[in-house]
């Protein structure tokens, strides 16, 4: 199975992708997901992450639906994984 | 020449004050420059807080926003003219003529500078002048000239009159034809940006003014300079970091894509939550295809300003215009358009006009929703259709035909429209939505329907609770209430600082860091606590001026449009009429008001409100 994760704003600029697939057998912790993508992206990892945390104003939605940021929470092996800035004003 | 006299002052005034303000009356021909107490500049103080205030003693909340007896508020605050990056701003209050409630709006840069030179904490108009005039503020002297052939010209063209004629050191905030034409959301311009919602161009053009020009040398002390520039030096730096790179590198135009993405981008009159053609619109894709440059307002380390090349567009061809997020949102998905050239097109119409671009696009969108649906005789008028939108804009800023109907907003169209037309008008207590889609952010939709000013996101700030795991987006609960309340305080807070709010992530504790601020601006020891209390005061006195102005429970409502149905691109996103009702009261007793959103008297001592006027 495959996570998907796109990534918006700041978090794609660093990356330089909208999209990564995360291959997958069962779920995954969030901060174990996030250390993956950190070793694939270090810029973003450097700019975004925290450990297996993002920083203060990075935030994690899952499907659309929830926002996460517990690095032991678990992602589905089929989930989406939104990567974008916790700040929503324009 | 304007005769000013000046009351006597015999109280201290705080470093960072001057500790009165001008009250200038246009019918009378006289200025006054009267005292504010220490008392009233702590409880309030600045900016919306200090606006809010005067405006409830300068005059009846009952009377008409474009009668000459309405007071419009300019307010500074302490912080402006201090070292602290984003502290260049000023806030409009008075009564907005497109939701006869109160309405503060707020603006950068320049003018906040050179106001607060002129000696005063705030500036008060009221009366009309006898003819199209400006209205000039020299270290405190105070006259009416003139507009002479300013009258009729855009925002940019006026302001730059007026530098080739006063000079670089003065400062304007001016309106543009859509102002002198009373449209009900026109703005006040400066420097190219904005205080853009409710309408004080309108208030300001009804008084016969098309320019405030300010111009000072009087400077405030501060309580402690030396630690004041350390703080100062800190917050640029934070400022730079993480927490604003969204801003600095892509500007507030990246919620395009993300809030398409959770389907809460407003499309088509709110007819769904996604746009199919979004990515053409957003910086991601004009960043490649176009001349970008990017700009900050004076004393702001952030610099969220994102300008880009206008191609084919008329007279204006090769020049960069502004965009922020809600102005592609409102000219863009909202009408079903994507074609950039004719967004930007718009938006370049609607800063040249002084037209809020949120109102302009909501009810335009709205009209073509009721063309579309065969109750407006208007063929042309259609979603997607660009000649349509930049032929509207046109109309309303002549008020010509339909265009008059138009300047009047959503709400006022709906009513000469029936019932069936308010329960799809974009607005709450006339103030059009902003870009987030109510049923996919319902914690945000509680904000924007309890809100003073009506549907209005930076006064809510309620967005960023959505965008939490505090709580879940699609379904409200009234334990959101609590965190929609403390999410509006803070904004009254910064509002009333004056700080951007683009800074609060880089802040660590918004409260003990204003605390902090203010301590070293002012010499006052304030407690987090206090702050807390002053954003609770403020915004129950913004709540019991409407209530003069004839409030009533059943404003606090959103549109039936949104209630009990999904969102058609998102079945999880449903908002219950039930849940919601819960929230407002659950929101009202988080205020300390009645369940039905009354002040009692109690509360009034309580929050130190007493003085505040009873008209």
């Amino acid at each position: 199975m495959v996570i998907r994760v796109e990534f918006f704003g700041i978090a794609r600029r660093r990356t330089q992708t909208a999209t990564a697939l995360v291959p997958a057998e069962g779920p995954v912790a969030l901060g174990t997901l996030l250390s993956q993508l950190g070793q694939q992206f270090p810029e973003w990892a450097a700019e975004c992450l925290d450990g297996d945390r993002l920083r203060h104003g990075y935030i994690a939605n899952v499907d659309g639906r929830r926002f996460v940021s517990d690095p032991h929470e678990l992602i589905d092996d089929n989930a989406a994984l939104l990567v974008m800035s916790a700040d929503a004003g324009g | 020449m304007i005769d000013t006299v000046s009351q006597p002052h015999d109280g201290p005034v705080p470093a960072g004050y001057h500790g009165r303000y001008l009250s200038v009356d246009l019918d009378r021909g006289r200025g006054v420059t009267r005292p504010l107490r220490e008392d009233v500049l702590r409880r309030f103080l600045g900016g919306s807080g200090l606006g809010t205030w005067l405006l409830c003693q300068a005059g009846h909340a009952a009377t008409d926003p474009l009668a000459p007896a309405a007071p419009l508020v300019f307010a500074l605050s302490p912080l402006v003219g201090s070292p602290l990056t984003t502290s260049a701003k000023f806030a409009l209050v008075a009564k907005s003529p497109l939701t006869h409630r109160i309405n503060d709006s707020l603006v950068s840069s320049g003018f906040a500078l050179a106001a607060k030179k002129c000696g005063c904490d705030a500036l008060v108009i009221q009366g009309r002048a006898a003819e199209p005039s400006i209205l000039v503020i020299d270290d405190g002297q105070v006259r009416l000239q003139p507009a002479g052939d300013l009258w009729g010209r855009t925002c940019p063209e006026t302001e730059q009159a007026l530098r080739e004629q006063f000079g670089p050191e003065y400062q304007a905030a001016v309106i543009g034809p859509a102002g002198e034409r009373l449209v009900s959301y026109a703005t006040v311009s400066h420097a190219g940006r904005h205080a853009g919602r409710g309408g004080h161009g309108a208030v300001l053009g009804s008084k016969n003014l098309k320019a405030v020009l300010v111009r000072g040398t009087q400077r405030c002390a501060w309580a402690s300079p030396g630690e004041l520039a350390e703080l100062a030096r800190a917050l640029a730096a934070r400022s730079l970091g993480p927490a604003t790179a969204k801003y600095r590198e892509l500007g507030t135009a990246t919620n395009l894509l993300v809030l398409d993405r959770l389907h809460a981008l407003p499309t088509r009159n709110f007819q769904s939550g996604s746009f199919g053609d979004v990515a053409r619109l957003a910086p991601e894709s004009l960043d490649g295809q176009r001349s970008h440059v990017r700009a900050s307002c004076v004393a702001c380390t952030i610099g969220c300003e994102h300008r880009y090349q206008l191609r084919n567009g008329g007279s204006s061809a090769g020049d960069h215009v502004r965009v922020e997020y809600e102005n592609l949102f409102a000219l863009g998905a909202l009408c079903g358009i994507s074609d950039p050239d004719t967004v930007l097109h718009a938006c370049r119409q609607c800063d040249d006009w002084g037209l809020d671009t949120i109102s302009a696009g909501g009810t335009i969108a709205f009209a073509m929703e009721c063309v579309e649906r065969g109750w407006l005789d208007a063929p042309w008028l259609r979603f997607g259709s660009g000649s349509a939108l930049l032929t509207a804009l046109a109309k309303i800023v002549r008020r010509d035909g339909l265009g008059d109907a138009l300047a009047r907003g959503s709400r006022d169209l709906a009513r000469s429209l029936g019932a069936k037309a308010l329960a799809i008008a974009p607005q709450v207590k006339g103030l059009e939505l902003p870009g987030y889609e109510p049923r996919a952010m319902q914690t945000l939709a509680l904000g924007l329907a309890v809100g003073t000013r009506g549907a209005d996101h930076n006064r809510s700030g309620a967005a960023e609770v959505d965008f939490s795991e505090y709580a879940n987006r699609r379904g409200l609960t009234t334990a959101a209430a609590a965190r929609a309340v403390e999410s509006e305080d803070r904004s009254a807070l910064l509002d009333s600082l004056i700080l951007c709010r683009f800074l609060r992530h880089a802040l660590d504790d918004l409260h003990a860091d204003a605390a902090r601020m203010l301590r070293l601006v002012t010499g006052w020891d304030m407690s987090p606590d206090e702050l807390r209390q002053t954003a609770r005061r403020i915004i129950t006195l913004k709540k019991l001026y409407n209530i003069r102005a004839g409030w009533t429970p059943d404003e606090d409502q959103l549109p039936d449009r949104f209630f009990d149905q999904p969102l058609p691109d998102d079945p999880h996103a449903c908002l219950a009429r039930d849940a919601f009702t819960a929230a407002v009261r659950a929101y009202n007793a988080a205020r300390g008001w009645t369940e039905s959103g009354l002040v009692d008297p109690q509360l009034c001592s309580q929050l130190g409100l007493l003085d505040c006027g009873s008209q």
